[in-house]
């Protein structure tokens, strides 16, 4: 398929911001050419990172934004999510699978990032701060 | 579709609360939790969590359910979760919390295990 134009917003750093975001990476998904199963996953799986972005990057800070970036090319839609906070390891984000993690509360957000999408990428040098870069294959066709 | 609770107290002694719609980050996902621990603090603590009409939920919820079952446990009752089906059920495996609550196929189910308990 050709590739959609590019979308791309600028988000305030509070949590009702999330719910129309992720109502516009549905539909960008859809329009990709995913299944509604993956549409739902998809957009949960960026739910999951702008809440992050917003509460832990940014803190709930007004003066602070996340950007939110959603293309694709003929493989592969990537979502691209930026904050004004000093970033996270994945590798410092425990697994919840193991025995001493299962009780904890929190944490399991990148952990379902991490398990929906293909590729999963935080820089966090980048010039405006922390980038995640999600990657989804598209569909065979 | 919004979160929506509807709580029904058994003669048995056992709590169902329905869950419906989206359980994620907000008021009425930290107003549930309150309401839930209020009542372990009664304790009324075999609570069967009916999530047969839920669509979605995010770490968020993940996080009130596993903190709500650390709450229940402590207080001697014991918390299971009923009617996990679909994309939730997909959602509390990839978490690893299917692995520590008890889950159920059907709310009654869940009863039957908490009566037997008592």
């Amino acid at each position: 398929m050709n590739s959609l134009p590019a979308f791309s917003c600028t988000l305030d750093s509070m949590v009702e911001s999330v719910d129309g975001a992720e109502e516009s990476v549905r539909r960008f998904a859809q329009d990709a050419g995913f299944e509604e199963s993956d549409q739902y996953f998809i957009g949960l799986a960026v739910r999951e990172i702008l809440v992050n972005a917003i509460k832990h990057g940014n803190r709930f800070d007004q003066s602070k934004k996340v950007g939110l970036r959603l293309s694709t090319n003929s493989d592969d839609l990537t979502i691209e999510v930026t904050d004004q906070g000093e970033g996270f390891r994945i590798e410092s984000v425990p697994d919840p699978h193991l025995p001493e993690n299962l009780e904890r509360q929190s944490g399991r957000g990148i952990t379902m990032a991490l398990a929906i999408m293909d590729e999963f990428s935080v820089d966090r040098n980048s010039p405006s701060g922390t980038h995640v870069r999600m990657v989804k294959r598209l569909p065979a066709r | 579709m919004p979160f929506e609770v509807e709580r029904t107290a058994l003669d048995c002694g056992v709590v169902v609360f329905a869950l419906s719609g989206s359980m994620t980050m907000g008021n009425q996902l930290q107003q549930f939790e309150w309401n839930l621990q209020e009542l372990t603090k009664k304790n009324q603590n075999r609570i069967v969590l009916d999530m047969s009409k839920m669509s979605y939920l995010d770490s968020s919820a993940i996080g009130v359910l596993i903190g709500c079952h650390g709450s229940v446990r402590a207080s001697g009752g014991q918390l299971r979760l009923a009617g996990v089906t679909g994309r939730v059920s997909t959602v509390l495996k990839m978490t690893g919390v299917d692995k520590l609550l008890s889950v159920d196929p059907t709310r009654e189910d869940s009863v039957s295990a908490l009566s037997a308990s008592a």
